[in-house]
C-alpha cells in the first residue's frame, strides 16, 4: 500500500439557497483556496474525481458544467461519482494505490436548493417497486428510524435535542455553517414535528455548497504537508434497499467499513480523537456512535451536517473537517464517516492519522 | 456589471414504464386481485416479496398467498399533502404482515388522531374498489378490530 | 392463481430552479436589447459567446463584455428530419453550429429561409430577431439565423 494523505481542504460556505452562482462559480473559488494551500498549480494535478447528482442539478450529466472550474483543457485524467464526493475520494484513493501519479484533487459540489420541492426527488432514490410509488415524503423514511431508536432506548426526543444543541454551539466556531449558536433544548422541543418524532432541527438543513480535498502519495504528501493527515483505512459498504427488511435502529454496514477500515489502519475506533459524522438526522449519532463503537471521541467539532448539508458534498466535507484537525495538530488520529442513500443505506468511513 | 444572476423555474417529466419481473408482477397482479403475497425463503415468508434474500442474496422462493392483516412495527405521523393515500394528517409505517418475516411499508390512517397510532398495533389493508396492480391498489391500513 | 402484471408506470416530475450565474445572465439580459455580448479572455485570447464568468482553459475572470453583430458561419449542420415530442417546428429542418464573426466559440441555432439541402459549411448567415414584444432573455430572442449574401458570394 502506499502512504496517501490529505494535504489541503476547502469548502464554499453552506447557504440555504445560492442564486447567484452556476456550478463552476461556486467551485472555482474553493479549488483555487485548496491548490494554493498545497503549493501546488494546476498542472501538478495527476486525477480528478468528482462527486453530485442530477436529481438536484436537475439535469442529466450536470456535473460536466462544473469541470470548467477545472482546467479541463487540454484533457485531462478525470471521472465521477453520481453520490456524495466521499465516494470520489474513495476513487481518488484506490487510483493513488494504483500507482497512476502521486496528486489527486477531489470535489464535491451539492446544491440541495435546486429542487423546489424534495419530495419530489426522494421517490427517484427509492425502490421503484415497493416504495417510489407511495412518494412518502421526504423525511418518512428517517422518521421510522428515528421512532424505531426511541422504542430501542438509544436515544429520546429530548438525547435528539441535546445531540442539536451540541452542533450548533460547535458550529459557532465554523464561518463556514449554514446554522449555529446557542439554543435550548427545551425551546426546541416545543417545535412541531416534521415527520414525528423528527422537528426540524432533527433535520439537517439542505442547501448549497462546494468542497474540495487534495490527496497526495507517499513523498509528495510529505512536500506538501507539514503534518499530512494520512488516510490508514478506507472502506464503504452498503445494507439492502428496502427499509422493511433492515434492522434501522442498527448499521451494519458500518460496522463491517469500520472493522475493514480498522484492520487496513492498525489501530480502531477507540484510540480516534474526534470524529465526523455524516448525520442527516440528530438520531443518527446513536446509532453510528454504536456502530463504530466509538470510546471517548469528540463527534463532529464543525459542528458536522446539523448545522449545514450540501447535499453531495456533506460526506466529502466529514473527511475535509477531520483531516484539518490533525494537520491543525488538534488531533493525532480521526475518523471521518459518509453516508448515502435513506436512513444510513450506504456507509463510507475513513481513519486518518498524523504523523507520531 | 450586473453583478446578479437570473433565475427561473422549470419542470422536468420521465414519464418512465417499468419492466417488473415475474415475482414483483405476481405481487402486483395479487393486489389487482385483492390479495398480498409473500416469497418463501429459508428464513420464512417475505413480504413484500423482494427477488432476492437480503441476508445472504439468494434468490427467493415461490411466491404465496399471505393475510392483509399485520402489526405496526414502527411508524412516522406526517401531514397529508396532495396525492397522499389518506386526505388527513396520517402515519407511514412498516408492517410486519401476518406469518411473514420482514415489513411492508405503506401509510396507516387513524382518522388523523395520532394519539390512536401504537408500535404493536393491529393493522388490515383496506383495498381499494378498483385495482389496477399497483401499489395504491391498497388505499392504506386501518385499525383491525 | 394470479396473472402476473409485467409493466407499472413509474413517473416523476420535478420542478427545479435553473441559476444562469452572473456570466450567462449578461449574456442572457442582452438577447432582451437583440445584442449578442462575448467576454474575451486576456490569457489565452479565447472570445467566449455565450460567456461564463471565467475562462476554462486559464481559469482567470475575463474581461468586460463586447457587442457582436452576429453574422458568422455555419461550421456543421445536420438536417432533422424525424418528429418527436414538444417539437416546435415541423420536420425537416437545419440545425446548425454558428461561428459568429469575432467569437471563438460556436453557437448552436436553426438555418431556415433557405432549403436544407442549400445549407452548406461556411455558409454566411445572420440572426433574425424576434419582434420587440417577443424579446426575453432567452436564446428564442433569435428565431432563427438565415444566409446572408456579400454581393453574391460566401464569407
Amino acid at each position: 500500500m502506499r502512504d496517501v494523505a490529505v494535504v489541503s481542504f476547502a469548502q464554499s460556505p453552506c447557504q440555504a439557497a445560492n442564486r447567484r452562482d452556476d456550478m463552476a462559480d461556486i467551485l472555482l473559488p474553493v479549488i483555487r483556496e485548496a491548490v494554493y494551500a498545497a503549493g501546488i498549480g494546476r498542472d501538478d494535478v495527476d486525477f480528478v474525481v468528482s462527486g453530485s447528482h442530477d436529481f438536484y442539478e436537475g439535469r442529466t450529466f450536470s456535473y460536466i458544467e462544473s469541470l470548467d472550474a477545472v482546467g479541463a483543457w487540454p484533457p485531462i485524467s478525470e471521472s465521477h461519482v453520481e453520490s456524495d464526493a466521499a465516494w470520489a475520494l474513495a476513487e481518488a484513493w484506490s487510483w493513488l494505490q494504483l500507482g497512476e501519479g502521486d496528486i489527486a484533487l477531489v470535489y464535491g459540489i451539492g446544491r440541495g436548493s435546486l429542487p423546489a420541492d424534495l419530495d419530489q426527488v426522494v421517490p427517484a432514490q427509492l425502490d421503484p417497486y415497493f416504495l417510489a410509488p407511495l412518494a412518502p415524503h421526504r423525511d418518512a423514511i428517517a422518521g421510522l428510524q428515528a421512532h424505531a431508536a426511541i422504542e430501542a432506548g438509544l436515544t429520546s426526543e429530548q438525547g435528539m435535542a441535546e445531540v442539536v444543541v451540541r452542533c450548533l454551539d460547535a458550529a459557532t466556531g465554523n464561518p463556514l455553517a449554514q446554522r449555529s449558536g446557542q439554543v435550548d433544548v427545551a425551546r426546541l422541543l416545543d417545535a412541531p414535528y416534521v415527520s414525528s418524532p423528527l422537528r426540524e432541527h432533527d433535520v439537517a438543513p439542505i442547501g448549497d455548497a462546494a468542497a474540495v480535498v487534495v490527496l497526495a502519495a507517499d513523498d509528495a504528501a510529505r512536500r506538501l504537508a507539514e503534518r499530512p493527515a494520512w488516510v490508514r483505512g478506507l472502506d464503504h459498504r452498503m445494507d439492502t434497499h428496502y427499509p422493511g427488511v433492515r434492522d434501522l435502529t442498527t448499521s451494519p454496514s458500518t460496522r463491517r467499513a469500520v472493522g475493514r477500515a480498522a484492520e487496513l489502519a492498525g489501530f480502531t475506533t477507540s484510540d480516534v480523537d474526534i470524529a465526523e459524522l455524516h448525520t442527516e438526522y440528530s438520531h443518527q449519532e446513536a446509532i453510528l456512535t454504536n456502530a463504530l463503537e466509538l470510546n471517548g471521541a469528540v463527534v463532529n467539532p464543525s459542528g458536522g451536517p446539523l448545522a449545514g448539508r450540501p447535499v453531495t458534498a456533506t460526506g466529502l466535507i466529514r473527511i475535509g473537517e477531520a483531516a484539518r484537525q490533525i494537520r491543525d495538530g488538534n488531533a493525532d488520529r480521526a475518523l471521518a464517516h459518509a453516508t448515502s442513500g435513506q436512513a444510513l443505506q450506504q456507509n463510507l468511513v475513513c481513519l486518518l492519522e498524523g504523523d507520531g | 456589471m450586473t453583478a446578479d444572476s437570473l433565475s427561473a423555474p422549470y419542470t422536468v417529466e420521465f414519464p418512465f414504464e417499468r419492466t417488473v419481473g415475474p415475482k414483483i408482477g405476481t405481487f402486483l397482479g395479487g393486489l389487482r386481485d385483492g390479495r398480498l403475497y409473500g416469497a418463501q425463503t429459508e428464513r420464512g415468508v417475505l413480504c413484500p416479496p423482494l427477488e432476492f434474500e437480503p441476508e445472504t442474496g439468494a434468490e427467493t422462493g415461490k411466491l404465496v398467498p399471505v393475510a392483509d392483516t399485520g402489526t405496526v412495527t414502527s411508524w412516522t405521523w406526517v401531514p397529508s399533502r396532495p396525492g397522499d393515500p389518506v386526505p388527513h394528517d396520517f402515519a407511514w409505517a412498516l408492517i410486519a404482515i401476518d406469518g411473514t418475516t420482514g415489513a411492508l411499508f405503506h401509510a396507516v390512517d387513524v382518522d388523523g388522531d395520532s394519539a390512536r397510532m401504537a408500535t404493536g398495533m393491529r393493522v388490515r389493508a383496506r383495498w381499494r374498489a378498483e385495482r389496477v396492480g399497483q401499489l395504491s391498489d391498497i388505499e392504506c391500513f386501518e385499525v383491525a378490530p | 392463481m394470479t396473472e402476473p402484471i409485467t409493466t407499472m408506470p413509474s413517473p416523476f416530475r420535478m420542478d427545479y430552479t435553473y441559476v444562469a450565474g452572473t456570466g450567462r445572465s449578461v449574456f442572457l439580459r442582452g438577447l432582451a436589447e437583440r445584442r449578442l455580448m462575448a467576454r474575451c479572455c486576456a490569457g489565452c485570447e479565447q472570445v467566449y459567446l455565450p460567456p461564463p464568468e471565467f475562462c476554462s482553459r486559464c481559469l482567470r475572470e475575463l474581461e468586460p463584455p463586447f457587442e457582436l453583430d452576429g453574422r458568422g458561419v455555419v461550421s456543421t449542420f445536420c438536417v432533422v428530419s424525424f418528429p418527436f415530442p414538444g417539437q416546435r417546428i415541423d420536420p425537416p429542418y437545419v440545425v446548425a453550429h454558428i461561428q459568429p464573426h469575432g467569437a471563438g466559440t460556436r453557437l448552436m441555432h436553426l438555418v431556415r429561409e433557405v432549403e436544407p439541402e442549400d445549407v452548406h459549411i461556411g455558409m454566411a448567415v445572420e440572426p433574425v430577431w424576434v419582434s420587440d414584444d417577443e424579446l426575453d432573455t432567452s436564446l428564442l430572442s433569435i428565431r432563427h439565423f438565415r444566409p446572408v449574401h456579400y454581393g453574391g458570394a460566401d464569407a
